[in-house]
């Protein structure tokens, strides 16, 4: 049955493989995660968006949250956000922009890497952040899921 | 200067009426249209406006916050087309003026506002009063300002129009009037057509009075032609009437004289009565037999016949007779009036030859005395009526002789002495008549041969008279031989009279020889 196959639908294929090698990871789930020492077990989308767009700055249970953005990670970041507001992250900025004059609200925290989330998630327990699926560690507890 | 019954004037009437008529009830319509147009426009603005801090409010909503709420609420209330503004949500109410709205009672418009993030979500109400009054002032003015527009663009269209029909229609047309006015009908004047007008209304109208013009033309030339010949015939007529040399008169039934010619008036002055009104009922002043003339002309009108005939004239002393030949004729006109022609031809002179050549039959040419048809004539009247006469035969002696030496006319001289003797040596109511040749009549008014002696007598001494021709010296002498008849005391028959002193005439003759005093022989009759 596999000789059937045309030869154009298989260079087609690897012609992909080849030009979007990240492709695989787009594949990947974004996961909002915590520490493992915070005690909220889950957010719903709602809460998520009240913490990222500066709503409120603590959890539903009163402890306090530190949402942090990703900088470096642009697609992740975008991603994020078309994901959560719908919004693209010039939308996004354009928000915030607004908003710093007023005060009352506060932009998320920057690190620049997965990887620095993962650190950062050692040492602060208020912290939430964003991560791809595969990059979720033993140290983190996956609070929210993109399906 | 401008007619105000004139075309100009009447259309400018009807046009701003009809416009001021148009404008009023499309500027009415179109003030309501613009009216509620501004309205509709003006809510829809309201949207719009809400539209514009739509974002602010929802974010506002979102986080809570005051501040944003404040920012979106007194943007709107900015607007002159809002009166007030309000947005509520569960943690969060502003308001700008919602008060005066609510004694105002407007009615707001509600927007939803939405969860900035999941716009399925409603967070708040944004609550908006239009400022009725200012969107109505502002509806108002538009509407006035297009309404005034009309008006404008309504006296602007007029005005083209005036001045366009002006030009093209109303100017043309007082030249054309102007020119017409000033034509006189039946010459050759035109009116000329307007220019760019040669196939307009106005083109056909000035072709179709200048062929009227032309037919007027013709006409008057018409009648001119026609009166400068009756003009002529009248001149002509006239010259024939005033310069008749017959007196011709047109008068009416009652005398009156309605027209005379030169002749007439020239007759009535010669035999003078003068120039007057009236001759009487039929002229007959003007006659010697005035009654005659008058019946005449009566007897003939009543037949209505003319009348015709010779009649002498009544003239002075000093005039010679005059006679003239009268035609009347009757005439009647269409209207039924009666006239009279009366024509008097002057036959004087004719009058005059006729009786000079009846003098010639009865009187002897040369001699003047009666000739033998006179004599016969006189005779046999004298007879008619009973006359006693005697009738004495004169025969001359020497006479043949005197015609044989000295010719015809010495033979005439001789008559005409004789004749001339006789006339003046016979008694008034006695007649010398040349009987032919050297023959003659003498009728003596005497029954008795004593009367008849006598005259005879003074007769033969006259005769005898010695008598010179011309130059010549010898005396010439003639004689006579008499005889005579009595009448009616011999014979009431002229032949026999005369035959009977012809006999006696004959004895004498036998003795002019032998006893020349013995001349006179007395006719005997017999027994």
């Amino acid at each position: 049955m596999k000789l059937l196959i045309p030869y154009s639908k298989i260079i087609l294929v690897l012609a992909a493989l080849l030009i979007w090698p990240s492709s695989l990871y787009a594949q990947d789930n974004i996961v909002v995660v915590t520490s493992q020492n915070n005690t909220i077990e889950s957010i719903d989308k709602k809460g998520l968006i009240d913490l990222y767009m500066g709503k409120y700055s603590a959890f539903s249970n009163g402890e306090r949250a530190t949402p942090i953005d990703i900088e470096e990670e642009t697609s992740l970041k975008e991603k994020f956000y078309k994901s959560l507001v719908g919004l693209p992250l010039a939308r996004v900025n354009a928000y915030w922009s607004r908003l710093k004059f007023s005060g009352r609200a506060t932009p998320p925290a920057v690190e620049k890497t997965q990887e620095d989330v993962a650190e950062r998630l050692d040492n602060d327990n208020s912290a939430l952040a964003y991560i791809y699926e595969s990059k979720v560690t033993n140290n983190m507890k996956v609070v929210y899921r993109f399906d | 200067m401008i007619n105000i019954y004139g075309l100009g004037v009447r259309f400018s009437l009807f046009l701003v009426a009809a416009s001021v008529l148009v404008v009023i009830v499309t500027a009415e319509f179109f003030y309501r249209t613009t009216f509620e147009n501004e309205i509709n426009e003006a809510n829809k603005d309201i949207k719009e406006l809400y539209e514009t801090v739509s974002a602010t409010a929802s974010v506002a909503a979102f986080l809570e916050d005051e501040d944003l709420a404040k920012e979106a609420i007194n943007g709107l209330a900015k607007s002159n087309k809002i009166l007030a503004a309000s947005i509520k949500s569960e943690s969060l109410y502003y308001q700008v003026n919602v008060t005066d709205a609510i004694n105002q009672s407007t009615e707001p418009r509600v927007f939803v506002v939405r969860h900035p993030f999941i716009p399925e979500e409603s967070l708040a109400e944004v609550n908006i009063y239009p400022n009725l009054n200012y969107i109505e002032e502002q509806a108002e003015q538009i509407s006035v300002d297009n309404s005034f527009s009309l008006y404008v663009e309504a006296l602007v269209v007029a005005i083209v129009a005036l001045i366009t029909t002006y030009y093209v229609t109303i100017s043309p047309m007082l030249r054309v009037g102007r020119s017409l006015h000033k034509i006189k009908p039946g010459t050759s004047q035109r009116i000329d057509v307007p220019r760019y007008h040669s196939r307009s209304e106005i083109g056909t109208l000035v072709s179709d009075t200048n062929n009227l013009l032309g037919k007027v033309e013709e006409k008057f030339t018409q009648e001119r032609q026609l009166r400068e010949e009756i003009e002529f015939l009248e001149k002509r007529f006239r010259m024939l009437f005033e310069n008749a040399k017959s007196s011709i008169v047109l008068m009416t039934e009652h005398g009156f004289i309605e027209l005379r010619n030169k002749a007439f008036n020239e007759l009535v002055v010669k035999i003078g009565l003068g120039v007057k009104q009236d001759y009487g009922e039929l002229l007959e002043e003007l006659f010697e037999q005035a009654s005659v003339v008058k019946n005449t002309l009566q007897e003939a009108f009543k037949r209505n016949e003319f009348a015709t005939g010779e009649f002498k004239l009544k003239t002075g002393d000093n005039v010679e007779t005059m006679w003239v030949q009268l035609i009347a004729n009757p005439l009647l006109t269409e209207n039924g009036e009666r006239f009279y022609q009366l024509t008097l031809i002057d036959i004087s002179s004719r009058k005059q030859e006729l009786q000079k050549l009846a003098l010639q039959a009865d009187f002897d040419t040369l001699t003047g005395i009666y000739n033998r048809n006179g004599g016969e004539k006189l005779i046999a009247k004298l007879m008619d009526k009973g006359h006693h006469f005697a009738l004495a035969l004169i025969d001359l002696n020497g006479f043949k002789a005197v015609n044989d030496i000295y010719g015809h006319d010495a033979g005439d001289e001789v008559l005409v002495f004789v004749s001339q003797q006789l006339k003046e040596t016979i008694r008034k109511n006695d007649v010398a008549i040349r009987w032919g040749g050297d023959e003659f009549v003498l009728l003596l008014q005497a029954d008795d041969e004593a009367s008849v002696t006598n005259v005879i007598t003074k007769v033969n001494e006259a005769v005898k008279q010695p008598f010179f021709f011309g130059e010549e010296c010898a005396p010439t002498y003639v004689s006579m031989s008499v005889g005579v008849a009595f009448f009616p005391a011999m014979t009431s028959n002229m032949n026999a009279l005369i035959k009977l002193a012809d006999v006696a005439m004959y004895k004498a003759k036998q003795n002019k020889v032998s006893a020349p005093d013995d001349y006179l022989f007395f006719a005997e009759v017999d027994d």
